[in-house]
């Protein structure tokens, strides 16, 4: 009945499980510098630290798939940045170079790809392969020394550096190695877990008088509330659907009132919870900003000041071999 | 027939593996119907309801209301269906939103394609039919007390007019005046105009007092679909699943048991328990 699965969490319970979630964050963040820290073109440094990632990965347990999921998000992203760097990289070594030519003709078969891959577009699977395929497939047709009157006289060309592909490359492979490692705390962290370790971090704001508790507080209920707003939302969505709202039509009068139907049951319903939530904690002695004891204390284990151990190592290193 | 389930089908997600409603065969009249769906939490019941209004779509299987086919694809007209089926939900009081009572009665009516002055008039209708008095439809329908929302959101149904009214357990959270006020006015609806009414609920009271129709689902599956007085007569069935006999029923057979009465069929309603009753002193 839940479809609204929160956060990734697997549970696996593998060692990277069983680390405690204040270590996977301190990790996480210091791998991200190290990352950064790599020098620009310095494929074997970062190529280390995508191995480590890789066996983290494979300590986790959890199914390829899941990663390879996440990094699906950001396949756009990758490839835009790689045809960038290799665009518009214009010193050094000239690998490859590519005279567009804009005659009739090619304009024409061009333009006509263009239309079949726009009309089929829907049907297709994996749009985004289909898309860079018939994009490099049109360029190299203006390419083409095909007949026909000539367009333009001043040849435009696209030359390709080594320079641009070596730094594009490298960006990928940056980017991929900070997906991993962020991947991997969310898939082995619960977000209850996240929540209390980023509230034990940031315990010495206590120092400044910030009631850092009470905003843990605050973010667990908001991400324990998704699903159940969500399951609200979508009664109140039938219950105007079945007096009439169509809320797949209409013009922008009818939007709104369709907006405004949804809108405000939704605003009575969350303030009517809130309530309920903020009388229910009162009762069983919730004071904001009170000292509270967990149910799941964390406590810091020997194999964790191992890992602590290992991921400071790293990160020492790294900077020592930017310094040096 | 008005509502005709052939073999539906239907499962909320694709990876569900067991049906949330397992090859559901049923017909349903929009004349002279009083039917009560029972069953556990869980076992389809508001499902069932959601299918006979098209808010959901079965996955598979042929479901035909009011001579249109239901398909399994988006962007059908579904209007008409709407209008012609009303279906209260449960708490209806969560989709008030208008600022005046009156203009939240009439939003259905107006989305169903009535002009301003027709829907006024079909809201005050409707109003006084269920007995929202005058000084509270200039009122906004956040500071009316519970009952009196539900009574405005079952009105905001009502005012469109529909053949076909369904009541999800209409009954939860009323006071005992507030319920049995609702039950008589779904009765007197009924009684006049013949429409066919459907109510879920749990209350064996309302199954033999007001329906004439029951149908209980266990798991996905419709057990039983008959009239009441068979379902009640049926020890066995009752137990297998889980329900009991209303409370008039229970006193008979109490009374049975110690001799005091006889009966061939099991009494609904106190007038059948008296009938028994003074039908024994007379012999």
């Amino acid at each position: 009945m839940n479809k609204i699965a929160f956060g990734q969490f697997v549970n696996t319970n593998s060692i990277i499980h069983k680390m405690d979630a204040r270590i996977k964050i301190i990790g996480t963040i210091l791998f991200m510098i190290t990352i950064f820290l790599v020098p620009t073109n310095n494929f074997y440094l970062l190529g280390a630290l995508l191995v480590f990632a890789l066996i983290l990965i494979l300590l986790t347990k959890v199914q390829l798939s899941k990663y390879l999921k996440s990094l699906k998000s950001i396949v756009f992203l990758l490839v835009f940045a790689f045809v960038f760097q290799v665009i518009f990289r214009n010193n050094g070594t000239v690998i490859y170079i590519h005279y567009f030519k804009f005659t009739w003709n090619n304009i024409v078969v061009a333009s006509f790809i263009a239309a079949i891959y726009l009309l089929i577009r829907k049907y297709l699977p994996m749009k985004f392969i289909f898309f860079v395929l018939t994009t490099v497939l049109i360029i190299y047709i203006l390419g083409l020394p095909m007949h026909g009157a000539i367009l333009n006289q001043n040849t435009i060309k696209l030359s390709i550096y080594e320079e641009g592909l070596i730094s594009g490359s490298f960006i990928i492979l940056r980017v991929l190695t900070l997906i991993l490692f962020t991947t991997i705390l969310t898939l082995t962290t619960k977000p209850t877990e996240l929540n209390n370790a980023i509230e034990s971090l940031l315990k010495p704001l206590e120092l400044l008088h910030i009631k850092t508790s009470v905003f843990a507080m605050m973010v667990s209920i908001a991400l324990r509330f998704i699903p159940t707003l969500f399951l609200e939302a979508d009664k109140i969505l039938k219950a105007q659907a079945s007096r009439g709202v169509d809320f797949n039509e209409g013009n922008l009068k009818a939007k709104v009132v369709q907006i405004i139907s949804l809108l405000v049951p939704m605003f009575v319903v969350s303030f009517k919870k809130a309530d309920e939530l903020a009388i229910a904690m009162e009762a069983r002695g919730y004071i904001p900003g009170e000292k509270r004891t967990k149910l799941n204390e964390m406590k810091l284990q020997f194999s964790d000041f191992i890992w602590l151990f290992i991921f400071v190592g790293i990160f020492t290193t790294y900077i020592l071999l930017r310094i040096l | 027939m008005d509502i005709n389930f052939q073999h539906v089908n239907f499962k909320y997600d694709k990876k569900q593996k067991i049906n949330t409603l397992n090859d559901i065969n049923l017909t349903i009249s929009k004349e002279n119907e009083f039917i009560t769906i029972l069953g556990h939490t869980g076992s389809g019941k508001s499902t069932l309801v959601q299918l006979m209004n098209a808010l959901i779509l079965p996955t598979s299987g042929s479901l035909t209301i009011f001579n249109q086919e239901i398909k399994q694809k988006r962007n059908q007209p579904l209007k008409e269906i709407r209008k012609r089926i009303g279906l209260v939900f449960q708490f209806p009081e969560y989709q008030l939103f208008e600022e005046t009572v009156l203009k939240d009665i009439m939003f259905g009516p107006v989305n169903f394609g009535l002009n301003m002055e027709q829907a006024k008039q079909q809201a005050l209708d409707t109003a006084k039919l269920i007995g929202i008095s005058d000084d509270l439809l200039e009122r906004a329908p956040f500071n009316l007390s519970g009952g009196q929302k539900r009574k405005v959101a079952i009105a905001g149904i009502l005012a469109s007019n529909p053949d076909i009214l369904i009541f999800d357990e209409p009954t939860v959270g009323l006071d005992p005046k507030g319920k049995k006020e609702l039950l008589s006015l779904l009765d007197k609806i009924h009684k006049e105009t013949h429409k066919t009414i459907i109510i879920i609920t749990h209350d064996m009271n309302i199954v033999a007092n007001y329906s004439n129709r029951s149908i209980v689902l266990k798991e996905g599956n419709i057990v039983f679909d008959g009239k009441p007085i068979d379902l009640f007569n049926n020890k066995t069935m009752l137990q297998s699943m889980n329900l009991d006999l209303p409370y008039i029923s229970r006193v008979a057979e109490n009374l049975k048991a110690a001799g005091k009465i006889n009966y061939k069929s099991v009494p609904l309603t106190l007038d059948e328990l008296y009938d028994c009753i003074t039908g024994d002193l007379n012999e």
